[in-house]
């Protein structure tokens, strides 16, 4: 007996010791990012799948005093941080690209375990009988093993792909030749901080035509599942004591979802459940040509307006959140920080040479490198230089604090070296050759090596370089001239 | 439900929990619904042709002891039912094929068509005839008496760790086993669990990564030559071995934490000197049986070297026949048993040869050059067994013999064939590993009893560095078609 009990005794401990490593190499080897379109988020993670719901976990206990919840259409269209500009109120976008309505349900009862928001707001947008295998990847790989997840896996996944679900080295196990010093540092990371909140800042801007938004009035119809889960929401939230506020964002295609948004307001007639449906919001002022990335998926700009919408109808009533002062700074810097990577997408959007250095120069935070390479003199002859016999001419400016601290146009090989945030930047001008360097740390050569001036940008505000770009000034004189 | 399958992983643990809970009385019972429930997992209907077949041979098992006069006619009735079902389900098309080309040539025209007859190959049969005509075989021989116990025939012929691929099991060593209920010995389970780990490890890691390149290559031949085809041929010769030495092993290590021994069936066989000693370290259970039921009955070597050369042929064409119902199975059988003919007719020309030359046939550099001769000589015959016609192996051997194009190791080509360089990189290590493991069988090394008798950290850490070796670096997952085990074609 004492043999055996010593034998389930080592079995216990030789499981305990896997379970742990397993954890290790599965987080190691997730898939932690998938191709999405220009983004603002992936300037200070290069997980943004991942970060989502690491981060949520990683927030101060009952910080969170709104939840939004729901698929893509809240990712990209709620901005938690302009609402807590605006209003002082902490909130957390927990919503998935393809999160169904149902998913969500699984995600609030996870929110429930470290938070206690005042108010629940849900996109009723997507009802799915199930989840498609992907999507299901993206909704439940972060989410921790707790049996929420497998209910949440039972309940939504197809039977095939449960386990893959619950052990995602199955899928996952092949990236161990894809695996980058990244993957290391975010795993061992502490606290995995999402600097938006759970915000997609989507960058990409497609002119849209919208869809004539008349209201229509059928009704759709709610499957057995749709009620069971709209009736699982209500009460979970009534014994946390959450307000529960069902909306659906705007789009292009607003009569897409009518009869369905009908459906749900009929079924919950009864429930003290609130539903806004922004499909029809005069209040937008969207401009169809700048605020959305497609028909559906609202961009910065877009998310920006209807954000503050939204929190007019939602946070505005709210009193002030309660936390510490930590906390409070760091929604502060990060807002900062958001306001800061729009204006450097800004900037990164100008063609021209002069409103460029203008905007540059500007501003404090801004180091510009600006080298010519060997051909410059055909070039810059036409600005503010006269050809030598050789046409061998070196150009090399850096700006830095909003002025010119090093400016040499001349004929030998010149070189600039700085330390900025502890990084050793090197730009050096040759006589020779049509290449340029802007070295940092002595390693990565930033330059664009084309014809012409090559310019480095260095943002001292976000600790990025922001833009590399190459003007060549004599195929512009030319097509000007 | 093959065994690097999540059932598995699900089944075999509640099978062995079960086996030492149960009282003993019925452990034999609990393992028959195991392995018939094993077996059903794969076709119900076949499974009743499995059941119908044990009732026939443990009928005629005790009819042959009890009579005296009819002995031959049972023991001819009982090898005619297995073996027909056998040659009905598998051979049937091929035959048909043959006597068709026959009557095309005199101009005949036949009215019956085996391909319309959609017959279910069942897995393992050709495995579990075998050894159920063994058992029948050694009751009409009088080496055993008939089993009088159903349970255990039933078991010996059905237990699933080998019903689907063997190693083919012998009444005498199986059979008493039954006789004494096993007790839990750890020890005899953790060497299970670290051989059944060591042939994932060979299944998983080696098998079905070196399937890539050999699958990539042999599937588009026409677009490759020289060297391309001969690294897949060479990494064929190694997936199979892996491939079906991994199945043995792991039927091996699932009998032996149920307390059961089962002889190995692979022992180092690519060491081999020589095309016979290949075969006597090859598919050792299916070679003893051809030996001991048709070799041996034939004559052997006992009557001259005209008639051992004859038996032999007989038997790897046979053994080409049991692989494969085509022509080019039997061709390779046909050519195994020609090296080995050839191989003894040459014989005293090669003593001559190092007597001569004064060549130290004990010198490990002329051993090791023997292991590769031997090597290529197997893996040229692994061509026709992997092709999928005969035709087609000839198109292979062309292909590869078409250009010495040497330059694919060199310039990147070696990576564009299904594994890249990491890929490789990683098949590298795994083989070091498979070559580790071979050498220290070869020296009669117990690697399993050094490892279990090291530390715990030490142990452990072995375990762990197995288990995860298998889990990142296994060829499985979503993008992955399960592969059978090459064997369970046969």
């Amino acid at each position: 007996m004492k043999v055996k009990l010593k034998i389930l005794l080592k079995l216990v401990v030789f499981c305990l010791i896997f379970a742990l490593l397993y954890q290790q190499i599965e987080s190691l080897l997730i898939g932690k990012d998938y191709p999405v379109r220009s983004n603002l988020n992936e300037s200070f993670t290069p997980y943004p799948l991942a970060s989502k719901l690491d981060g949520f976990y990683d927030l101060p206990q009952n910080s969170v005093d709104i939840l939004f919840m729901g698929s893509s259409h809240i990712h990209c269209g709620i901005n938690p941080l302009v609402i807590w500009n605006d209003w002082s109120i902490t909130s957390y976008d927990l919503s998935a690209d393809q999160q169904d309505f149902a998913t969500s349900y699984y995600y609030l009862v996870e929110a429930f375990k470290t938070q206690k928001p005042k108010k629940v707001v849900v996109d009723v947008g997507t009802f799915f009988e199930q989840q498609q295998e992907l999507s299901a990847h993206f909704s439940y790989d972060f989410m921790k093993l707790s049996v929420n997840k497998i209910s949440a896996v039972i309940g939504r996944v197809p039977e095939s792909s449960r386990l893959k679900m619950l052990f995602s080295l199955y899928d996952y196990h092949t990236r161990w030749s894809e695996l980058q010093r990244e993957d290391f540092e975010y795993v061992y990371a502490a606290p995995k901080e999402h600097r938006f909140n759970g915000y997609f800042a989507y960058l990409v801007t497609t002119p849209i035509i919208p869809q004539t938004n008349e209201y229509i009035e059928d009704t759709g119809e709610l499957t057995d599942t749709d009620k069971y889960y709209i009736d699982k929401f209500y009460e979970l939230c009534l014994e946390n004591g959450s307000e529960l506020v069902f909306i659906k964002t705007p789009t292009a295609i607003g009569n897409d979802w009518q009869p369905r948004n009908n459906a749900v307001k009929q079924y919950i007639a009864n429930k003290n459940i609130e539903f806004i449906d922004y499909s029809f919001d005069d209040r937008m002022n969207f401009d169809w040509n700048t605020d959305f990335a497609d028909v559906v998926h609202m961009n910065i700009y877009g998310a920006m307006k209807f954000t503050r919408i939204l929190g007019e109808d939602i946070a505005s009533t709210m009193t002030q959140s309660s936390i510490s002062n930590d906390e409070s700074e760091r929604y502060c810097a990060n807002y900062q920080y958001f306001t800061r990577l729009v204006k450097n997408y800004e900037l990164t959007q100008i063609q021209d040479y002069d409103e460029y250095l203008t905007t540059i120069l500007s501003d404090n935070n801004y180091v510009a490198f600006i080298v010519g390479s060997s051909n410059i003199a055909l070039q810059i002859n036409y600005r503010d230089i006269v050809s030598n016999e050789n046409n061998q001419w070196t150009y090399l400016k850096v700006i830095e604090n909003g002025q010119y601290i090093y400016d040499y146009v001349g004929d030998v090989e010149c070189a600039y070296e700085g330390i900025i945030d502890n990084h050793k930047f090197t730009a050096t001008s040759y006589t020779d050759g049509n290449f340029s360097n802007i070295l940092i740390d002595s390693k990565e050569d930033l330059t664009p090596d084309g014809y012409g001036i090559n310019i480095v940008l260095y943002d001292k505000f976000t600790h990025q370089v922001i833009d590399t770009r190459n003007y060549d000034i004599y195929m512009l004189q030319m097509s000007v001239g | 439900m093959l065994f690097n399958s999540f059932m598995y992983a699900v089944f075999f643990p509640v099978v062995f929990l079960g086996y030492y809970f149960f009282p003993t009385k019925i452990r034999k019972v609990w393992l028959l619904l195991a392995s018939f429930l094993f077996y059903a997992c794969w076709d119900i209907e076949t499974s009743i042709l499995l059941m119908v077949s044990i009732g026939f041979v443990y009928v005629s098992g005790l009819l042959i002891q009890k009579s005296i006069n009819r002995r031959k006619l049972y023991l001819v009735v009982c090898i005619v039912f297995n073996v027909g079902i056998l040659f009905v389900l598998k051979y049937s098309g091929f035959f048909y094929r043959i006597i068709q080309s026959i009557a095309v040539l005199m101009g005949k025209e036949i009215l019956w068509q085996t391909d319309k007859w959609n017959l279910v190959l069942p897995v393992g049969i050709s495995f579990y005839t075998l050894q159920a005509t063994g058992y029948i075989i050694d009751v009409f021989l009088e080496k055993r008496d008939a089993e009088k116990n159903f349970v255990n025939v039933a078991l010996f012929i059905s237990f699933f760790p080998t019903i689907s691929s063997g190693p083919i099991l012998r009444s005498n060593d199986f059979l008493p086993q039954l006789e004494n209920p096993n007790k839990f010995e750890y020890d005899k389970v953790r060497r299970g669990i670290l051989l059944f780990g060591y042939g994932l490890f060979q299944k998983m890691v080696i098998a079905d990564r070196l399937a890539i390149l050999v699958n990539q290559v042999f599937n588009n031949h026409i677009n490759y030559v020289g060297f391309e085809i001969a690294v897949a041929a060479v990494f064929y010769g190694l997936q199979i071995y892996c491939d079906f030495a991994s199945y043995s092993n792991m039927a091996i290590g699932s009998a032996e934490m149920l307390g059961f021994s089962i002889k190995e069936n692979f022992n180092v066989p690519y060491f081999s000197q020589s095309v016979s000693e290949f075969w006597r370290r090859w598919h050792i259970s299916l070679s003893s049986w051809l030996r001991d039921y048709i070799y041996i009955p034939l004559g052997g070597n006992r009557k001259g070297k005209i008639s051992k050369f004859r038996n032999l042929m007989v038997v790897f064409l046979i053994s080409g026949l049991w692989h494969g119902a085509s022509w080019n199975f039997v061709f390779w059988g046909g050519l195994n048993g020609l090296y080995q003919v050839i191989g003894e007719v040459l014989a005293p020309i090669r003593e001559k040869i190092t007597k001569v030359f004064r060549i130290n046939c004990q010198s490990a550099v002329v051993k090791i050059l023997k292991c590769c001769w031997t090597f290529l000589l197997i893996d040229f015959a692994w061509i026709f067994f992997r092709s999928n016609s005969f035709l087609e192996a000839l198109r292979v051997i062309r292909n590869m013999l078409r250009c010495f194009n040497i330059w694919i190791f060199f310039d990147g080509t070696i990576y564009t064939l299904g594994l890249s360089q990491k890929e490789l990189g990683v098949l590298l290590l795994a083989l070091i590993v498979l070559l580790i493991g071979d050498l220290s069988k070869y020296f009669n090394i117990d690697l399993r009893a050094k490892i279990l008798s090291q530390q715990i950290v030490v142990r452990w850490t072995v375990y762990y560095i197995l288990i995860f070796t298998i889990m990142i670096f296994g060829v499985y997952g979503s993008n992955y078609d399960a592969a059978n085990f090459i064997y369970f074609n046969f």
